[in-house]
């Protein structure tokens, strides 16, 4: 089940919140939670609840197992022990497949393989647990003993298909003691309804624009490159952030409060700090359980540039198992080195809004690598975009899809800036109803929408 | 005796780095090395359920479409092309590795087999989406006044093994079906 679908947003959180509500007992709340929680994941792929529910139960015992051990050796061989079965676990529906296909054309040889589905959300939850247990060993919180209660914070449904990566350290007071108020459901709400939007009115629009560009028979022309390229830019950002809005929301009504998993990224005026806007939970999970322990930039500048290396192409491999990630998250570890260590001082002396302007430059040709799963088609897309093997500068199809599109662009553009909020903000402290009923509207374009429109997933459901 | 076994199935485990992490001696800290095996045994053999249950022999389409045709009566209606392909399904061909589609020429039949072979799981995934569509898509065509076009699609196949993904429509859907999983 998505968030972004008449079911879900009719049938079962309607029915959901009811029960959650009704009952005054945390217990039972907890129980209605993960069971509600199982019940939305089973919805679309019943078989892997099962792996759902050995990787919880696999992971509390582990826990407990490395936290009650007096032995430190013993416990650093358990920790190792659960890291690689959790990795073997994704390796196994993410990897394998790919590194198979990888060897067969590195030997020229096919080799068959069964092909698997990958299960939603298994880079999430397999990283949410990791960095459960990692805190454990490092004595950085408490192994839970309640089994429930790990259930509740391993399955909880909100963010566990498409993150953010909640740390269990960021919720483990509110697992026991959370708020649940109607003022609380009513802000839960607002963050869902404005994700909801972001996602059907805006993102699913924008992606028509980007896949009848990269599926255009023949040579396209440059600007119809760059409003293809532009057109993925907003949807990735509105359709991801939009998701994670609506889960934070999802949240607040069940009185969690999630740490926000976007900043407004695209205001950035370096990739530096486009990162520290971007995923923030997945940035700042690389950042302590990779990043650190390899030693961060407190080593020598060959193993400085060595780390930073090691964790963008983890970064990459984690978005997917195809090498245009790998290639991505490469990419973005030289123009990290290149900004740290070469760029740094000229970069400074320019105006913001130019630095900016780079920056976007940059993430726009990133987005090429990430979206275009062939390295030919990735090189073709980028030379159509700088004038190599393009039809030609402007033509007919470029004014279509510009003219098409410019709403679309604008009002996403808008979005994409940290001031309609400020100003919604605002609307709320000053004039609550109309608020309310701009909340209405958004609600009733976006469920309109989601009626008219065939299904279209999450663009991070696949990771 | 039970104490005996679990103690000898730990100690007995106690060479394997991280399954024992306590003293063997210890009943308590035995169980959790059993528990842990158990555990492990488990994911083996649903992983190797799943396996199993995906596996698909890497047949040619080209095998495939002669068996298909030489051993049911697909045979009977007209062999559809790429246009069809991407009109019915909106895939385009040069994507797939490889596919068979046959299609009744009548636009009132919905007496159908398509099998296509993806090169990858996300692909095999995105087939099986648009075949699925396209399954409802006939639905909401014949709805509500084709009673014998909405029982045989009440009764069509959809589904994957392997790389393979397969619509199978009409009266012998089921021997169609049959045919294709003894190929691979």
């Amino acid at each position: 089940m998505v968030f972004s679908s008449i079911t879900f947003i009719f049938c079962f959180l309607p029915v959901f919140l009811l029960l959650y509500y009704l009952i005054p007992n945390r217990r039972v709340k907890d129980i209605i939670l993960v069971v509600g929680s199982l019940f939305f994941y089973a919805w679309g792929e019943p078989v892997y609840v099962i792996l759902m529910l050995f990787s919880m139960g696999f992971n509390y015992f582990m826990a407990l197992d490395i936290w009650e051990n007096p032995d430190d050796r013993k416990r650093k061989a358990s920790m190792i022990f659960t890291v690689v079965i959790n990795l073997l676990i994704l390796g196994f529906f993410k990897y394998y497949g790919f590194l198979l296909d990888s060897v067969a054309a590195l030997i020229r040889t096919p080799i068959a393989h069964p092909v698997l589905s990958l299960p939603i959300g298994i880079s999430f939850y397999t990283f949410k647990n990791l960095s459960y247990l990692l805190d454990v060993y490092n004595q950085k919180v408490d192994a839970q003993p309640d089994l429930l209660t790990f259930a509740v914070y391993s399955t909880m449904f909100p963010h566990m298909s498409a993150g953010p990566i909640v740390r269990y350290a960021d919720i483990e007071e509110q697992l026991y003691q959370r708020t649940i108020s109607f003022p609380k459901l009513g802000l839960g709400m607002e963050m869902f309804i404005k994700g909801l939007a972001k996602k059907v009115i805006l993102a699913d629009n924008l992606a028509l624009i980007f896949s009848e560009i990269t599926q255009t028979d023949g040579k396209i022309a440059v600007v119809t490159a760059w409003i293809g390229i532009f057109a993925y830019t907003l949807e990735i950002y509105l359709d991801f952030s939009g998701y994670s809005d609506m889960a934070i929301g999802l949240g607040k009504m069940l009185g969690f409060d999630f740490k926000k998993n976007f900043d407004y990224p695209y205001i950035s005026t370096s990739v530096t700090e486009f990162w520290r806007r971007w995923h923030i939970s997945l940035g700042s999970w690389f950042r302590d359980y990779v990043y650190i322990p390899l030693g961060g930039n407190r080593v020598s500048t060959g193993k400085h540039i060595r780390n930073i290396l090691i964790v963008w192409a983890l970064t990459g491999l984690w978005h997917g198992a195809s090498w245009n990630f790998v290639l991505w998250g490469v990419y973005y570890g030289i123009l990290l080195l290149l900004e740290k260590f070469i760029l740094a001082s000229f970069l400074e002396n320019l105006p913001g809004f130019v630095r900016n302007l780079l920056t976007m430059l940059a993430v726009m040709i990133g987005w090429v690598f990430f979206s275009i799963p062939s390295f030919s088609a990735i090189f073709r897309y980028l030379g159509s975009m700088f004038g190599i093997g393009a039809s030609a500068f402007l033509n007919g199809a470029s004014l279509y899809y510009l003219r098409t599109g410019i709403v679309l662009f604008i009002v996403g553009t808008i979005v994409t800036r940290p001031n309609p909020q400020i100003r919604f903000k605002r609307l709320m402290r000053t004039k609550p109803r109309a608020a309310v009923v701009l909340d209405i509207l958004l609600f009733a374009a976006a469920v309109a929408y989601l009626v008219a429109n065939s299904y279209t997933p999450f663009l991070y459901q696949q990771f | 005796m039970r104490e005996n076994i679990i103690r000898r199935i730990g100690n007995s485990l106690n060479a394997v780095p991280g399954i024992i992490t306590r003293n063997p001696d210890d009943p308590g800290f035995t169980r959790n090395g059993v528990i842990k095996t158990l555990m492990i045994v488990f994911l083996i053999l649903y992983l190797g359920a799943l396996y199993s249950a995906n596996n698909a022999a890497d047949v040619s389409m080209v095998r495939v479409e002669s068996s298909m045709t030489s051993r049911t009566n697909v045979g009977s209606l007209l062999k559809r092309g790429r246009a069809d392909l991407k009109r019915y399904y909106s895939i385009d061909d040069e994507a797939a590795d490889g596919y068979v589609f046959y299609k009744a020429i009548s636009p009132m039949s919905v007496n159908e087999l398509l099998i296509i072979k993806a090169r990858d799981a996300a692909q095999a995934e995105q087939f099986l989406a648009s075949v699925q569509a396209h399954l409802e898509s006939q639905k909401t065509i014949f709805g509500g006044y084709g009673t014998d076009q909405m029982a045989l699609l009440s009764r069509s196949f959809t589904g994957s093994k392997g790389k393979y993904v397969y619509y199978i429509c009409g009266p012998d859907a089921d021997t169609w079906r049959d045919v294709f999983m003894s190929l691979i």
